[in-house]
C-alpha cells in the first residue's frame, strides 16, 4: 500500500484569523478520487509564526513536511496534486 | 463560596407565584463579602403582590446594605423587625423574613422572623436545630420576637427554607404541624436520594414542585419561596492559556496540569503543543466548522477540553457578561467551555505571559486582543457576578 502524503493544517489563532478557517474543511474541495491518498491532520499550531522564514506569514500548512506559507484553499489543493505527481 | 479545601457553599433559591399570580412578592437576595455570604428570603406580606414586591426589596437590600456596614446578622435583623413593627400597625402588611449568614469558619445562623424552621440534613438524617427565641425591645420601642437558629455545616449537609406559605398550608389542609415537617423533610431526602449530588437550584425547583403535589386538592394561595444551601466538596477547574514568559517554566507548567486535582483546560494552540511535548501525550485536532465559528477543539489524555486561545476566550467573556444565571445551552466550543467553566467551583487560571509578536502586527483583527486583559475580565464576572473562587497566577 503506498504512503499517504500528509497534510497538516494549522489551527493557531494566527492562522484561523489570516484565512485559515476555511482551510479547516479543505477535504470538501479536493477530489474524491485522490482524497484516499491523503492523510488530513490538523496541528493545534505549527509554531511557523514563532519561527517565521522570511516573508512567509500565516496561514501555515505542512504537505510532508515541507512548509506553505500564506496558505489557501487553491494553493494547498495544487501543493498536494503536485507531491502526488512527484511520488509517482 | 469556598469555605476551605474540601468544602463549599452552593446556595440558590426557587420561587413561584400563587394561582394567577405574575409577580411574586417574595425577594430572595445573596451576598458575598469578605468573610461571609448572606442571604435574604423576604416575603413582602402585603396585600398586593406589587406592594409586597416592592416593601421586600427595599427591606431585603437594607438588610444586605446594613449587613456591609455593621457585620452583624442579629442588629441588622432587628433593625429590620423595628422597622416592619411600624408598619403592621397596617393590618394588611404582615411581611416575613429569613436571613442567613455563613462564616468560613462554617458556622452558619439563621433569623426567622414569620418563617418556619428551617430543615437540616445530614445523609440520611434531619437535623432539628432548636431555636433560641429573642425578644426584646426595638429601637423604634416596639417588642419584637424572632427565632434564632446556629449550627456547624458540614461536607454533603443541606438546608432548606421556606417562605411563610408552608404554614399556611398547614393551616389549609389541616395537618398537625410536626408530621407536615416530617412529611416535607421526608419529601427532600426522598428527592436527594433520587440524584445525591443534586445541585441547589434544582433541589430548590423539585421542592417546590412537590409541594404543589401535596395533598390532593391542594391549591397555592401564597406565593412559594424555597431557599436551599448545599455544603459541598468544591469542584476544581484549571484553565491554562499562554506559553510561559520563560521557556524554562513549561515543565512547571505541564506538572501542574499533570498533578492537578480537578477538569483542566488548556486555551491556545502553543500552550497546548508545549503541554503534549513536556508530557509526551499525543494531540489530536478536530478538523471541519464548529457551530460558533471558532477553530475546533483538540483532544489529549487527561485534559477536559482543549480550544484555540484568545478569540475563544474573548467570546467567553462576552457569553459571561450577557448571562444573568449561571446556566447556558446551545451548541460551539464557546458555549461548552463556558458551560464547563460554570459548573466548576473554584477556577483556577494559569496564564502565560509569553506574547506572539505577530500578534500584534497591524495587519491583524481587533479581536485579537491581550490574552491576559481577556482572561482578568473572566476572572472578574466569575468572581462577582457568579461567586466563583478565583485563582490567577502569572508565569
Amino acid at each position: 500500500m503506498k504512503k499517504k502524503i500528509e497534510v497538516k493544517i494549522c489551527t493557531g489563532t494566527l492562522c484561523y484569523v489570516m484565512g485559515g478557517a476555511e482551510l479547516q474543511v479543505i477535504d470538501e474541495h479536493i477530489p474524491e478520487e485522490i482524497l484516499e491518498f491523503i492523510d488530513i491532520k490538523g496541528a493545534p499550531c505549527l509554531e511557523h509564526c514563532n519561527r517565521p522564514i522570511g516573508n512567509s506569514k500565516a496561514p501555515y500548512v505542512e504537505i510532508d513536511g515541507e512548509v506553505i506559507s500564506g496558505a489557501t484553499v487553491v494553493k494547498v489543493v495544487n501543493a498536494i496534486k503536485k507531491a502526488l505527481e512527484s511520488k509517482q | 463560596m469556598l469555605i476551605n479545601e474540601n468544602l463549599f457553599i452552593e446556595a440558590n433559591s426557587c420561587q413561584r407565584s400563587s394561582v394567577g399570580g405574575k409577580i411574586n412578592g417574595d425577594v430572595y437576595l445573596q451576598k458575598r463579602f469578605k468573610n461571609s455570604i448572606v442571604l435574604v428570603l423576604f416575603s413582602g406580606g402585603d396585600n398586593t403582590r406589587i406592594h409586597s414586591n416592592i416593601s421586600a426589596t427595599v427591606l431585603s437590600s437594607m438588610i444586605i446594605a446594613q449587613f456591609d456596614k455593621f457585620g452583624d446578622i442579629r442588629k441588622v435583623a432587628e433593625s429590620a423587625i423595628g422597622l416592619i413593627s411600624i408598619g403592621e400597625k397596617n393590618a394588611s402588611f404582615n411581611p416575613a423574613f429569613t436571613i442567613v449568614r455563613m462564616g468560613d469558619d462554617a458556622k452558619i445562623d439563621i433569623i426567622c422572623y414569620g418563617t418556619p424552621r428551617p430543615i437540616c440534613l445530614r445523609g440520611s438524617s434531619t437535623i432539628w436545630i432548636e431555636p433560641t427565641v429573642i425578644e426584646k425591645k426595638s429601637s423604634f420601642d416596639s417588642d419584637i420576637t424572632y427565632n434564632l437558629y446556629q449550627f456547624h455545616a458540614q461536607c454533603e449537609d443541606r438546608m432548606v427554607f421556606f417562605n411563610n406559605l408552608h404554614i399556611a398550608a398547614d393551616e389549609v389542609i389541616g395537618v398537625d404541624s410536626d408530621d407536615f415537617w416530617n412529611d416535607t423533610a421526608d419529601i427532600i431526602k426522598s428527592l436527594v436520594s433520587q440524584e445525591l449530588d443534586i445541585p441547589a437550584t434544582q433541589l430548590g425547583r423539585k421542592i417546590i414542585l412537590e409541594s404543589y403535589n401535596y395533598k390532593a386538592g391542594y391549591k397555592v394561595y401564597g406565593d412559594q419561596s424555597c431557599g436551599v444551601i448545599y455544603f459541598r466538596k468544591p469542584r476544581k477547574i484549571l484553565l491554562a492559556s499562554g506559553p510561559p514568559y520563560d521557556s524554562e517554566k513549561d515543565k512547571y507548567l505541564a506538572d501542574k496540569i499533570k498533578n492537578y486535582s480537578g477538569d483542566v483546560v488548556v486555551s491556545g494552540g502553543t500552550t497546548a503543543g508545549i503541554v503534549s511535548r513536556e508530557l509526551n501525550r499525543e494531540i489530536t485536532v478536530k478538523l471541519g466548522r464548529d457551530p460558533s465559528g471558532l477553530p475546533n477543539e483538540s483532544m489529549m489524555d487527561g485534559i477536559s477540553m482543549i480550544t484555540e486561545g484568545v478569540l475563544t476566550l474573548g467570546r467567553v467573556r462576552g457569553l459571561l457578561d450577557r448571562l444573568s444565571e449561571p446556566i447556558i445551552k446551545g451548541r460551539g466550543i464557546d458555549i461548552r467551555l463556558t458551560r464547563l467553566i460554570l459548573d466548576h467551583d473554584v477556577v483556577e487560571i494559569v496564564v502565560g505571559n509569553r506574547i506572539n509578536e505577530r500578534h500584534h502586527n497591524p495587519d491583524i483583527p481587533m479581536e485579537l486582543e491581550f490574552r491576559k486583559t481577556v482572561l482578568k475580565d473572566i476572572s472578574e464576572m466569575l468572581k462577582v457576578k457568579f461567586f466563583k473562587e478565583v485563582k490567577i497566577e502569572q508565569i
